[in-house]
């Protein structure tokens, strides 16, 4: 049953934030790697990022198999972070237009980590297209700043 | 996908510095239902060419997912190159005592003193996995521009030459003040290390007291810290090594914590952030406990600016350095101690005044006001703080004779005879004491200075008039 991501978490989720991606194999074994790009749907119940080739053609392998996700977003300034859990409905590979939306994320991205002092020369050099647009319909949203709360339903304040 | 075999990986051939949480690393689990989760680790902590622990401050999602399915995955960066690599782990055990436990937590809790946040973030496990394979991701960075080559030298580590300059500063030298400045001179010199203090303990109050400094400038010198608080108080207390790189990004971690406590419970169930000695901007900081038998001397700690600017080799030459100058220090304390020379007349009611005493001779016309504030212990010069506790008190004593009888020259032994003082009975660490004093007023009021007049006696010298107030 979809739902719907809280319309003040968009602004975080689309400013540039870090964003990692979990998911599994027909064994339950785990697979990480790092996404790009969010889009939030109008709805507010699906969203669409990127995993871009090489570090995450297993990721792409495992959504093919059986489509589960968790999708966790975190502001590198102050740990601000939230964690979306869902299926992929969609998997489609980028094109010249998603490049657009990749170029001004990692632009945001790259600031938001040189705030915290990591160097724009490696920074603007991670490889984020090409990739594969994952299509996530969002079946929960979950606060994962690091604290006692971590881990419970995401409740606007 | 552009990978590197797992059979050529063990955990030992990662970089060093992909474990020291400058960036941090990624967990992936799932739940028995194959629900995946996605976060954060805080340390990963390598163990073996097969093992890492994890480190659980909280009871969360993926503590309760791996003990429903072991396998997790975790991506891991290291923070100069941006390598990374996959670690597909197995949970094993949750380690709550024992050195391993002991390690990772001292780490933890030195930023969750620093934060205010002591007995809220805190570890409550080391978690060990076993490593079952490795990926080297080799194409998470696209490719770096061409350079053009360099004509730079080949840098040879010299680590023996370091330490035989450390060596022969601390041997050399002919007291505790000259001691200390030339070690930390010579790791600025021989290892790189351009900001470096020494704090010695204060059994009776539990705190450290910076008594020299490096790289700080005017700074530092007569910074307080008590023993558990931030990195420094927690090598103190633990009596072990501290080494943390990206302290930025830990000390967000802790205090996106404290925001979260704060949210929940309220300001009331939070202590206050402590202000520390050193660097605002520190993201390297190391410390070391000054150890002799089974004796806490001090602690001696270095910092830095950038990311990750002390490696384990680092750690195991200041250990070395480290044992040296505290054997350097309490050497040089007893026989200062052993060897004081009996003043002539040892009290205030026989005024000694020497004839060449420079401070005898009418000061200039300046007037420099000292005021005692008997309830905090402390000594204002004008309108700014002096200094504080048994050095304050020592300096009260020595402008109090003077100002009664003109009296100028004193000794050690002396100061170590009047309880007023409070000194400790064994292990008082006067000349300690008396160099934070001299630097002190060096630093604040130059024209008081404590001069060396012989082994355990010095002279106060004036080049301005006293005046003296109750606070």
């Amino acid at each position: 049953m979809p739902v719907e991501i809280p319309k003040d978490l968009v602004e975080l989720l689309t400013s540039g934030v870090s964003i990692l991606v979990a998911t599994r194999d027909t064994q339950r074994l785990p697979e990480a790697v790092r996404a790009f790009a969010p889009v939030i749907a109008p709805d507010r119940r699906h969203l669409a990022i990127i995993v871009p080739s090489g570090p995450g053609d297993r990721t792409i392998a495992n959504l093919k198999d059986n489509g589960r996700i968790a999708v966790a977003f975190s502001r590198a300034i102050d740990d601000l972070s939230v964690q979306v859990k869902g299926t992929s409905t969609d998997l489609r590979p980028t094109t010249d237009v998603d490049r657009t939306i990749v170029d001004r994320y990692h632009a945001a991205y790259i600031e938001g980590l040189y705030l915290i002092g990591m160097p724009r020369s490696l920074t603007s050099r991670f490889r984020c297209f090409p990739g594969t647009v994952v299509t996530v319909e969002v079946e929960g949203v979950f606060n994962q700043t690091p604290g006692p709360g971590a881990g419970k339903p995401f409740e606007a304040r | 996908m552009t990978t590197r075999p797992a059979k050529d990986l063990l955990v030992t051939h990662l970089p060093p510095a992909a474990f020291q949480g400058v960036v941090p690393a990624i967990i992936a689990t799932s739940d028995a239902e194959g629900t995946p989760n996605a976060t954060y680790l805080s340390q990963v902590f390598l163990i073996d060419d097969r093992h890492v622990a994890l480190s659980c401050q909280f009871f969360n999602k993926t503590k309760r997912n791996v003990l429903e399915n072991p396998h997790a995955c975790v991506f891991l960066h290291d923070p100069l190159t941006f390598e990374t690599f996959r670690l597909y782990v197995k949970y094993l055990r949750a380690e709550t005592t024992g050195p391993l436990f002991d390690r990772m937590s001292a780490r933890i809790e030195a930023i969750a003193s620093h934060t205010g946040m002591s007995g809220i973030f805190k570890l409550l496990s080391a978690d060990v996995y076993e490593v079952t394979s490795i990926e080297a991701i080799e194409d998470f960075l696209e490719p770096a521009p061409a350079e053009p080559p360099t004509d730079e030298p080949i840098r040879h580590r010299n680590e023996l030459a370091s330490l035989q300059l450390v060596s022969v500063r601390a041997s050399r030298a002919t007291d505790l003040e000259g001691l200390l400045s030339g070690v930390l001179q010579a790791l600025h010199e021989g290892f790189g290390f351009e900001h470096s203090m020494v704090l010695l303990l204060d059994e009776s109050s539990e705190r450290l007291t910076a008594i020299a400094s490096h790289g700080y400038g005017d700074a530092g010198v007569g910074a307080e810290v008590r023993v558990g608080e931030g990195l420094i108080g927690t090598v103190a207390r633990e009596r072990c090594v501290l080494r943390v790189m990206g302290v930025g990004q830990e000390l967000r971690y802790g205090r996106a914590i404290r925001a979260t406590v704060h949210r929940q419970a309220g300001p009331r169930a939070l202590r206050p952030e402590i202000p520390l000695p050193g660097l605002v901007d520190a993201q390297s900081q190391m410390a070391m406990p000054l150890i002799v038998g089974d004796r806490l001397i001090g602690v001696i700690a270095v910092e830095s600016r950038s990311l990750v600017a002390f490696d384990a080799w680092h750690e195991a030459y200041l250990d070395i350095v480290g044992n040296q100058v505290a054997v350097a220090i309490d050497n040089m304390m007893d026989r200062d101690r052993e060897t004081e020379v009996e003043p002539a007349p040892s009290s205030d009611d026989a005024p000694v005044v020497s004839s060449t005493t420079p401070s005898m001779e009418e000061p200039a016309g300046r007037v420099l006001r000292f005021r005692f504030y008997e309830g905090d212990d402390c000594v204002f010069a004008g309108d700014d703080y002096l200094i504080r506790n048994i050095p304050g008190r020592i300096l009260w004593r020595l402008l109090r004779a003077y100002e009664s009888t003109g009296r100028t020259d004193f000794s050690n032994r002396e100061l170590r005879l009047d309880p007023t003082l409070g000194l400790p009975a064994i292990r008082d660490n006067l000349e300690s004491r008396l160099v934070l004093l001299r630097k002190r007023l060096a630093q604040k009021c130059p024209d008081v200075k404590l001069v060396s007049t012989g082994r355990g006696l010095f002279r106060l010298e004036l080049g301005c008039k006293i005046v003296l107030e109750d606070g």
